[in-house]
């Protein structure tokens, strides 16, 4: 071997070496400016910025790698090697990202999840206290009521009145409000209705049936209106004692439902009355003639 | 043979710099601890990148077996690259998949709680 010759084999070695490790193809250079993409991509992203700042870090420094491998003239496979890393860090960047903005929206949720729970539970208490409120007031009313109708039976009882099943029965004789065959009220006997009138303005919830009855004597058709004239005598003297018409139904049976005999002077004088029926609340059937005189 | 010496000096120089490498201990281990990490979850959320991240681990033992050091070495690298965001991807993936089944039964809740009120 001549050193010439010797001479061209070391330099074709030196070419070898060279081409093969040292010159960077486009195909380096392409993978590089890929990854260059990648890094900027996540760079921008806001959610990378706020989740995984540190982890980005990394994938700039295993990118800066790449720059410098290609710098130094490290070799197209070595570029390309260096370069498929910093995408596969770059885009793992964004996913950790992703996550973890994922995890935080996962405990706001958790968070809102409870607050529905307590939300609820706060109601149903409240709910049970606004019962509870309830039903001590309907109790407090209804212990009113009774109360209201308690006094009212005691004010009823001072006059006399009997409990029958269709209220308190006041009865007051005919000649105590009225002069024979008249229907004009007596001075004395407008008392006594005042008395019943005030006992109707304490208790609004009452109403009063007035009823005029007559003893058998003279004809039917007569004690009939007369008894009528009587009631609604009544009922104007308790209207203008300040009851409310609506509170009060008047009407006349004549000699029907007598509550004696007709026979004799006495018996004729107590069945010549005035009856008041004052009922503690409002009857489905006190709005007319349908109501029903005791027996 | 000053020049013969140096032939020869220049030959170990390029089998040194391009071929003959110490075997990648450590990067093979480092491949094969992600590449198991990832595997837990990315098998059901991410199971493309878990594959490719797994065909580069037996690539680069292949490499290995076949006194490849280098090219087990980058094989390597490249393996812990894809496991890392397998991973990555695969807890994205669940997350967005709690997320979805939390907003459904928040759903649910809310027209429960507002059936229930009054």
């Amino acid at each position: 071997m001549t050193s010439a010759r010797l001479s061209l084999f070391v330099s074709a070695l030196a070419a070898a070496f060279f081409a093969g490790c040292a010159t960077t193809s486009e195909v380096a250079e392409q993978s590089l400016q890929n990854a260059h993409a990648t890094y900027q991509a996540a760079q921008g992203d806001p959610q990378v910025r706020t989740f995984a700042p540190g982890e980005l870090a990394q994938a700039g420094a295993i990118l800066a790698r790449a720059d410098q491998l290609q710098r130094e003239g490290r070799g197209d496979e070595l570029v390309a090697h260096q370069s498929y890393l910093a995408v596969q860090a770059a885009s793992t960047v964004r996913e950790l990202a992703l996550a973890r903005a994922g995890q935080a929206e996962l405990a706001n949720a958790e968070a809102q999840r409870n607050k529905i729970l307590l939300d609820a539970r706060t109601r149903e208490a409240e709910q049970a206290r606004r019962e509870a409120g309830q039903a001590r007031a309907q109790a407090d009313a209804a212990h009113n009521r009774d109360a209201d109708i308690a006094k009212l039976q005691a004010e009823l009882e001072s006059v006399k009145a009997q409990h029958t099943n269709r209220g308190w029965v006041v009865t007051l004789p005919s000649s105590l409000l009225f002069d024979t065959a008249d229907s004009t009220l007596k001075p004395g006997g407008r008392q006594d209705l005042d008395h019943i009138a005030r006992v109707m303005r304490e208790h609004p919830e009452a109403t009063v049936a007035v009823e005029g009855y007559t003893d058998n004597q003279g004809s039917f058709a007569y004690n009939r209106m007369l008894s009528e004239q009587r009631a609604m005598a009544v009922k104007q003297a308790l209207m203008q004692a300040g009851v409310d018409a609506s509170r009060i139904t008047a009407r006349g049976y004549g000699e029907g439902y007598p509550i004696a005999s007709n026979d004799n002077p006495e018996g004729r004088q107590l069945n010549r009355r005035v009856q008041l029926v004052v009922a503690p609340q409002e009857r489905s059937s006190a709005t007319g003639g349908s109501t029903a005189p005791p027996r | 043979m000053k020049l013969m010496a140096t032939a020869a000096a220049l030959v170990t120089v390029a089998l040194a710099g391009c071929g003959s490498n110490p075997p990648p201990v450590a990067e093979m281990s480092a491949a094969r601890t992600l590449v198991g990490q990832a595997q837990s979850e990315a098998t059901l959320y991410a199971p493309d990148l878990l594959h490719a991240a797994q065909a580069k681990l037996a690539g680069a033992q292949i490499a290995l077996d076949n006194g490849d050091n280098e090219q087990a070495r980058l094989l390597a690298e490249k393996a812990q690259a894809d496991a890392r965001l397998a991973w990555a991807s695969a807890e994205h993936q669940r997350t967005l998949q709690a997320v979805a089944d939390l907003d459904k039964s928040l759903e649910t809740l809310k027209q429960e709680a507002n059936r229930r009120s009054p």
